[in-house]
């Protein structure tokens, strides 16, 4: 089963992000990020972000990016390899697990460092 | 444009049960389907995602006519297509084993409430619609077009399937496919089990020991149309059970696709077998025509996204595969499935197959398994049930095929048996892909 989004965090996730949108599938929520922009050094440095705050594959949240960024941090095993499909498109995803954080904006924090 | 209206069984099933009952008001009763829709290369598929019955004081009193709504019946409707963000269509019963036509006053009276309907969301599919028992008639327009759309083909998605293509409604044609002394030994499959069979679209995700004695075993049977999905080229460890393979094949380094094709074409030259040598979600929008789909693939993720995709354009899902482990007593055991994965019936989730503990497991290893112990013996048993299925699903011959099937096969007993966590199911339709999400990714700003 889903969780609720907490409409507190999505708004404080909106000082830091316009364009939010959210979409549902399999039992999960998705937090689409239009733009989201990545550390110095990824190629490219602004994607589409697609936030899953909830337990997938064994990760307490993932960040799906809209490409596969070439970049120097240490996340460099893309999880899986050659993307995924999430509510009709391709997604791609390092394996990285931060520290649980269970604030949106704390997550995509920790997930950004994968790429610095 | 080719349209195709789909609906799911036990949604039918409520639809009629409504319009049957008896009214003070009028000689029949109306409802109306909420609608999503997917966009195809060359159309859309419509999907009806709920029924809304019409209220008792909604109806208005006219015995001129078998049945008069009233504004208060159109303004909810209107308001649905509005707030929920869905077409809409209106219904009534006709019943009838045939596609049902309308009445002159059905055809004079229900296109000015299509407009309506269009004026309040134009961007979903809204229409009028006669139900009959298999089929239904309709008149829809779809967003984007001028021209309504007359009877468009009909699915009913469900235990059974019925596929209405359309293609096979010249009675001669039935006739003579009938006479085909190719299919004799299966009559019993039912008198227009040739022409489904030869309609049905099935896409086959995997052609490896799984996919290549499936497509075998379908082509016998009748099948024609496919939609084939693998990137690889065939191995020499293939050979142990890649159905068609040969030592010439390897020599080739031939794709398994072109190896699939070459066993159907040498049943059916005239099949269309729609090929591509690359991965399920490169070629999306071609499997999305198919009308069912069956994975033959050896990742739980890969199930996952699969089955999502099935239940957003409301295709059944048919998974099979097996895996070989290593006991605790060194001795090996081959564990397998055949799972039909129905929209608007339990997932792969609600069965138990599908859990987080076994993709974490998997997002683990990176992808770096290697390479799986498989069987030939076993992978054609799976996969003789899982053509045993698609064909009940989709003539009824035995009549019993109501209900999710997960069957579970124990490869040192040579068993395949129903799944104890069927027992466990829940009884409510499933929660994971509920109806209202089928169709087009809806993103919802926040």
């Amino acid at each position: 089963m889903s969780m609720e989004l907490d409409q507190d965090q999505i708004n404080d996730l909106k000082h830091y992000y316009s364009g939010l949108q959210a979409v549902e599938e399999g039992g999960q929520k998705f937090i689409l990020i239009p733009q989201l922009v990545l550390p110095q050094g990824c190629s490219p440095q602004t994607v589409e972000g697609l936030l899953c705050p909830s337990l997938r594959d064994g990760y307490t949240s993932r960040l799906f990016l809209s490409a596969k960024v070439i970049h120097k941090g240490p996340g460099q095993n893309w999880n899986p390899a050659d993307g995924v499909m999430i509510a009709g498109r391709k997604w791609w995803a390092v394996s990285w697990k931060p520290n649980n954080n269970s604030h949106f904006i704390g997550m995509i924090k920790a997930h950004l460092e994968a790429f610095k | 444009m080719k349209t195709i209206i789909k609906i799911p069984r036990h949604l039918l099933e409520q639809a009629q049960k409504d319009l049957l009952r008896p009214s003070k008001f009028s000689y029949e009763r109306v409802g109306f389907f909420s609608t999503r829709r997917s966009k195809r290369k060359l159309g859309v598929l419509v999907h009806c995602i709920a029924y809304n019955p019409v209220n008792d004081d909604h109806y208005i009193i006219d015995p001129t006519v078998g049945v008069r709504i009233g504004p208060k019946a159109i303004t909810a409707a209107m308001a649905r297509a509005i707030n929920d963000s869905v077409g809409q269509i209106h219904v009534h019963y006709h019943g009838g084993a045939g596609l049902p036509h309308p009445s002159t006053t059905d055809s004079h009276e229900l296109p000015p409430l299509l407009k309506s309907l269009h004026n309040a969301n134009y961007a979903q599919v809204h229409g009028w619609m006669v139900l009959g028992d298999q089929d239904a008639w309709s008149e829809i327009l779809i967003p984007g077009e001028s021209d309504t759309l007359i009877a468009s083909p009909v699915s009913i998605i469900g235990f059974p399937t019925v596929v209405n293509h359309r293609a096979g409604s010249n009675t001669v044609l039935r006739k003579r496919q009938r006479s085909n002394a190719r299919y004799n030994r299966q009559s019993f499959l039912g008198f227009e089990s040739d022409r489904i069979i030869s309609e049905v679209i099935v896409g086959v995700v995997g052609l490896g020991g799984g996919g290549s004695h499936i497509i075998q075993q379908l082509a016998h049977i009748g099948f024609k149309n496919f939609i084939l999905c693998d990137p690889d080229r065939i191995s020499k460890s293939n050979l142990n059970r890649l159905v068609g393979g040969t030592l010439a094949d390897i020599r080739a380094k031939r794709l398994k696709v072109d190896i699939a094709e070459r066993t159907i074409r040498r049943l059916h030259k005239d099949a269309s077998v729609v090929k591509h040598a690359k991965k399920w979600e490169d070629v999306n929008q071609d499997l999305i025509e198919c009308d069912l789909i069956i994975g033959c693939v050896d990742k739980f993720w890969i199930r996952r996204d699969l089955e999502a995709f099935c239940r957003r354009h409301m295709i059944p899902y048919l998974d099979l595969g097996m895996d070989v482990h290593k006991l605790l007593n060194e001795q090996y055991e081959i564990h397998g499935q055949v799972i039909i994965s129905m929209p608007g019936e339990p997932c792969m989730k609600c069965m138990g197959f599908l859990t987080e503990k076994v993709l974490a497991e998997e997002a683990s290893e990176y992808g770096a398994a290697g390479e799986k112990p498989q069987v030939v013996w076993s992978n054609g048993l799976l996969c003789s049930a899982a053509v045993g299925i698609v064909v009940d699903l989709i003539t009824d011959w035995s009549k019993a095929f109501r209900n999710p099937v997960f069957l579970s096969f124990k490869g040192s007993e040579l068993l395949l048996t129903l799944d104890k966590r069927l027992s466990y199911l829940p009884k409510s339709y499933c929660c994971h892909f509920p109806l209202n999400q089928i169709g087009d990714p809806l993103f919802m700003p926040l």
